[in-house]
């Protein structure tokens, strides 16, 4: 089953294949800048090589929403949060480092 | 997930933030309490910072300087792909124009006003209500197409499209959108009609009759000598009509082979051959009209089209006719074998050749200024005509009367479309036969007038063109030449005549013989009867005592063609006594320059030699 849906200022995308292990997550960005891009880039790489089908994510613009990102808590951009399952867990900077990201999401 | 611009909000907080100071990352690290964020800071993979006292984000420098970058890079792919670009407030009052002014002289002009309410050359056919109901959805709208002039007067088409914009708190903050100038895309679209009018005048500036064909061979179009072609009787073939069928239903159309020009046509269609012609002909009631015809296919995109042009060979058609013509009466008079024979055969090839009913001719005797009847020709179906003609031969009249009389008189061609209806012929004799063409042309040579041919018709006939006018001057001239001849010869024929009696009288044996030396002619001689001449040879008839040597040397001469002059030779006749002959010949050679014999004569000289 897949699902899609958009709002203004964020983007959701909702994927689950039925197969558990689902992972939902925030990416916080600022609108297209270098850092914000890359970790973009980064997460959707990461995504398609391990959670095909079994994840969920919204992504989050703090340059038009900086309200929403102040009321989670993000102080600083680009910055992935996983919010399921718990704990939550914070990664901050553009990902470029695969493994401490993975081990982060709880992936590896 | 996709790249988004920054928003105005955004804009300004980069604005408010472009004086970069000294050790930004610094000063603003104190704004960040956690390690993990203030790694990221030093390593430089942060973008922004969230001020929490303020709730705006603050772009580090590198991350401003490339979102500038970008957004001067966005700026400039717009101005490439747009006219110009605008923004509306949520009253959707423009409050931003760049480029081109909508609506107005100046984009001053243009701010502050709604799209509606601005001055457009199409603002009535616009759906507006219906914009609007857009609008009041806050909808993307594309292509809203409107026109208006620009500063020279020129009809501008303008497409403008927008989107919604919103707030950082989501709330509808108006519009923003390109204006785009699609004149030259509308030009464009507007060209075919433009290529069909270039098309048309080209079709039209074509001095040939030309026709377009759709694949089923329809005309769909024709140019102006095809339609005045049309409009001559007999010829209507019009847009619309299936060619191959009008032309198989007009009965003008003759010598149509109607199936191999449809295959053919099938043929340029399917593109087997790329050139078709074919030739056929029609009658208009005033004469024949010939047509070359030639069939290619024009090829376009999702067009198949074929080019018919018509090419009036009339006159190439007729000059051979008349060429032809004078080539079969030219070859008539090398087979006559006298005048009168020449001149019926002539006028029977003019009048097969043009369908003329009738033909006389006059003799024209300048001693008595008159026209005498000499020789006539009439088709086997003109009763009327034939019956007129077998009582003329008795006609003689002056040089200057009646119509062969005026030809006589200017030696010139007279033509008659309609003798029934023409003021010139005072007779009724037009109407009691039935006829209606008449042709005279003289016969002369130089400025010699031998006679008049003169032709006649049941069929109107049409004005006679320059090929036929040289055509029958030709004629004229070659029976000139002919009668001439004939006359030189008879006078000749008549001296010859006279000469043989007078030489007949002047000797005592008057002889011919044929190329083997037999005798062919010979008056009667004392040596023997005529029927025991002919079919000798000299020294075969009987009585003749001439030496061995003399026989040899004669036979010696007669053999080399030379004349021979004085031969003597004795004849001992039956009664005993002899009779002395000199003889003379002189060798005969025909037009070719055969030798055909000798013509001799014989003097009796026994008296003499006694």
């Amino acid at each position: 089953m897949s699902k899609k849906t958009r709002t203004r200022h964020s983007k959701s995308v909702v994927v689950d294949d039925g197969k558990g292990g689902h992972i939902s997550m925030c990416l916080y960005i600022a609108g297209n800048a270098p850092n914000s891009q890359l970790a973009v880039t980064n997460l959707a790489a990461m995504c398609q090589e391990f959670l095909v089908g079994r994840f969920e994510l919204e992504v989050v613009d703090v340059l038009t929403t900086p309200l929403r990102a102040l009321a989670d808590g993000i102080l600083v951009t680009p910055s992935l949060a996983r919010i399921a399952p718990g704990p939550a867990v914070r990664i901050v900077g553009n990902l470029n480092d695969r493994n401490s990201v993975l081990h982060a999401l709880g992936i590896t | 997930m996709s790249n988004k611009q920054a928003s105005p909000d955004s804009d300004k907080t980069m604005l408010a933030e472009q004086r970069p100071a000294p050790r930004f990352e610094t000063r603003i690290l104190r704004l960040v309490r956690g390690a993990q964020e203030r790694r990221a800071i030093a390593s430089g993979e942060v973008d922004a910072i969230i001020d929490a006292a303020t709730g705006r984000a603050i772009l580090l420098p590198a991350a401003q300087a490339a979102l500038l970058d970008l957004q001067r890079h966005f700026h400039s792919l717009v101005n490439l792909a747009t006219d110009g670009y605008w923004a509306q407030d949520e009253q959707y009052r423009f409050t931003a124009c760049s480029g081109l002014a909508l609506g107005a002289a100046t984009v001053a002009d243009t701010l502050g006003q709604r799209l509606w309410e601005l001055d457009f050359e199409s603002s009535s056919a616009i759906d507006w209500r219906g914009h609007r109901a857009l609008l009041e959805q806050q909808a993307v709208f594309h292509d809203l197409e409107v026109c208006q002039r620009d500063a020279t007067g020129r009809l501008r088409h303008l497409s403008i499209s927008g989107e919604p914009s919103f707030d950082g708190d989501g709330c509808f903050s108006g519009y923003r959108g390109i204006t785009r100038d699609i004149t030259a895309r509308r030009m464009v679209e507007s060209n075919p009609a433009q290529d069909s009018a270039v098309e048309r005048a080209t079709l039209d500036a074509l001095v040939s009759p030309v026709c377009l064909l759709d694949a089923q061979g329809v005309i769909v179009a024709t140019n102006t000598a095809w339609r005045a072609w049309a409009e001559l009787p007999g010829a209507g073939v019009a847009v619309g009509s299936h060619y191959l069928t009008a032309c198989r239903e007009h009965r003008a159309l003759i010598a149509f082979d109607s199936e191999a020009v449809a295959a053919g046509l099938a043929q340029v269609a399917r593109g087997e051959r790329a050139l078709f012609r074919f030739e056929h002909n029609f009658d208009t009631g005033a004469g024949l009209h010939w047509l070359m015809v030639s069939v290619s296919a024009m090829r376009a995109p999702g067009v198949a089209q074929l080019m018919l042009v018509h090419e009036d060979i009339s006159e190439q058609k007729r000059r051979a006719r008349w060429l032809a013509l004078e080539g079969t009466v030219a070859a008539r008079l090398a087979r006559a074998p006298d005048a009168s024979s020449a001149l019926t055969a002539v006028l029977a090839a003019v009048c097969e050749a043009q369908r003329w009913d009738c033909g006389q001719y006059f003799a024209h005797d300048a001693s008595s200024a008159s026209l005498g009847h000499v020789a006539q020709w009439s088709d086997a179906n003109a009763a009327e005509v034939e019956s007129f003609l077998a009582r003329s031969p008795i006609a003689r009249f002056r040089a200057d009367a009646g119509l062969a009389g005026r030809v006589c008189e200017a030696n010139q061609p007279l033509w008659m479309r309609d003798a029934q209806c023409d003021a010139r012929v005072a007779s009724a004799l037009p109407h009691e036969i039935g006829l209606r063409g008449v042709f005279i042309f003289p016969v002369s040579v130089d400025d010699t007038l031998y006679g008049v041919l003169a032709f006649g018709s049941r069929a109107e006939l049409g004005e006679p063109d320059e090929s036929c006018l040289r055509a029958v001057s030709n004629i004229g001239n070659l029976l000139g030449h002919f009668l001439r001849r004939e006359g030189e010869q008879e006078k000749l024929r008549r001296s010859e005549q006279r000469f043989r009696r007078y030489t007949a009288l002047g000797c005592d044996w008057h002889f011919e013989t044929d190329s083997e030396l037999r005798f062919v002619a010979t008056t009667a001689a004392g040596i023997a009867g005529v029927s025991d001449i002919l079919g000798k040879r000299l020294w075969e008839l009987p009585h003749l005592r001439v030496s061995d040597e003399e026989w040899t040397r004669l036979k010696a001469e007669l053999a080399a063609q030379w004349s021979f002059c004085d031969f003597a030779c004795t004849a001992r006749l039956a009664d005993g006594s002899e009779v002395r002959y000199c003889l003379s010949g002189e060798p005969l050679f025909d037009e070719a320059g055969l030798f055909s014999g000798f013509l001799g004569i014989g003097l009796d000289v026994t008296q003499r030699t006694q």
